[in-house]
């Protein structure tokens, strides 16, 4: 499935992002700079969203929006396309629902 | 549906378990708070009859010190808690069962010297954030994990 859908755990993207946010994201995509990227954590290989704010040849810097809170490409370097699994597209609200 | 897009999980987190920790921050922070309080305490009032000017000055420097005394409260706060959740362990209890009740008290000493803003506040803070310090050093067997 090309697209993939995600729920934001933690602050480093806020305000665009909040904590608990959900996103769709696109395993399909192309680059650009200023777009938000899910990445592998290089050192901890989990899923980390960020937002790309730099690209030299083949390499992305990711960054969150919210740099007091964020450990990133500053802490990690940056990113290769490999580590990059998909591109967000858009945010969401879940339905709201009523359990009884 | 649900079944078809399963919800993933992407972090955005800061909390790399990078392993340093230092005194130093504390420390740091608290002489701050406390210089900054006591320049408070020193600063004289212009006085009812002093010219706009002079009212003007007492208020931005008093502003100055306050706003310079609630941040580094506020840092001081945040990296005691970062030694107490991330550096300090189970097997340092052994060696201080009293941690868990100083580090509180610093951190609560941290809101009162943003509330009150007094000179005994901050030495108090001063004093509490020093035994911690004093522990810390005790527990890693170094004054610090690295040097600035």
């Amino acid at each position: 499935m090309c697209i993939r859908r995600y729920k934001i755990t933690g602050w480093s993207m806020t305000p665009s992002l909040r904590e608990g946010a959900r996103v769709l994201a696109s395993t399909i995509f192309r680059l650009r700079l200023a777009d938000v990227v899910v990445c592998r954590h290089p050192v901890t290989g989990r899923e980390t969203i960020k937002r790309i704010v730099r690209q030299h040849e083949d390499r992305y810097y990711v960054e969150g929006d919210n740099l007091s809170m964020s450990t990133d490409s500053r802490q990690f370097g940056p990113v290769t396309e490999q580590d990059i699994v998909a591109k967000v597209l858009l945010q969401y609200r879940p339905r709201f629902r009523v359990y009884l | 549906m649900n079944k078809l897009f399963k919800t993933r999980t992407a972090e955005a987190h800061c909390d790399i378990p990078c392993g340093v920790y230092e005194n130093n921050t504390i420390k740091h922070a608290a002489e701050t708070v406390f210089k900054m309080a006591t320049k408070m305490h020193d600063l004289e009032h212009p006085g009812a009859n002093a010219s706009k000017e002079e009212k003007v000055a007492y208020h931005n420097t008093l502003s100055r010190y306050v706003i310079v005394k609630e941040e580094y409260a506020h840092i001081c706060k945040e990296q005691l808690l970062i030694l107490w959740t991330d550096y300090f362990k189970p097997e340092h209890l052994d060696q201080v069962p009293d941690l868990h009740d100083k580090v509180w008290k610093a951190t609560k000493l941290c809101s009162k010297v943003k509330r009150e803003g007094t000179v005994e506040s901050a030495t108090n803070l001063k004093n509490a954030v020093k035994e911690i310090a004093d522990i810390f050093e005790q527990v890693e067997g170094s004054t610090a994990t690295y040097e600035y």
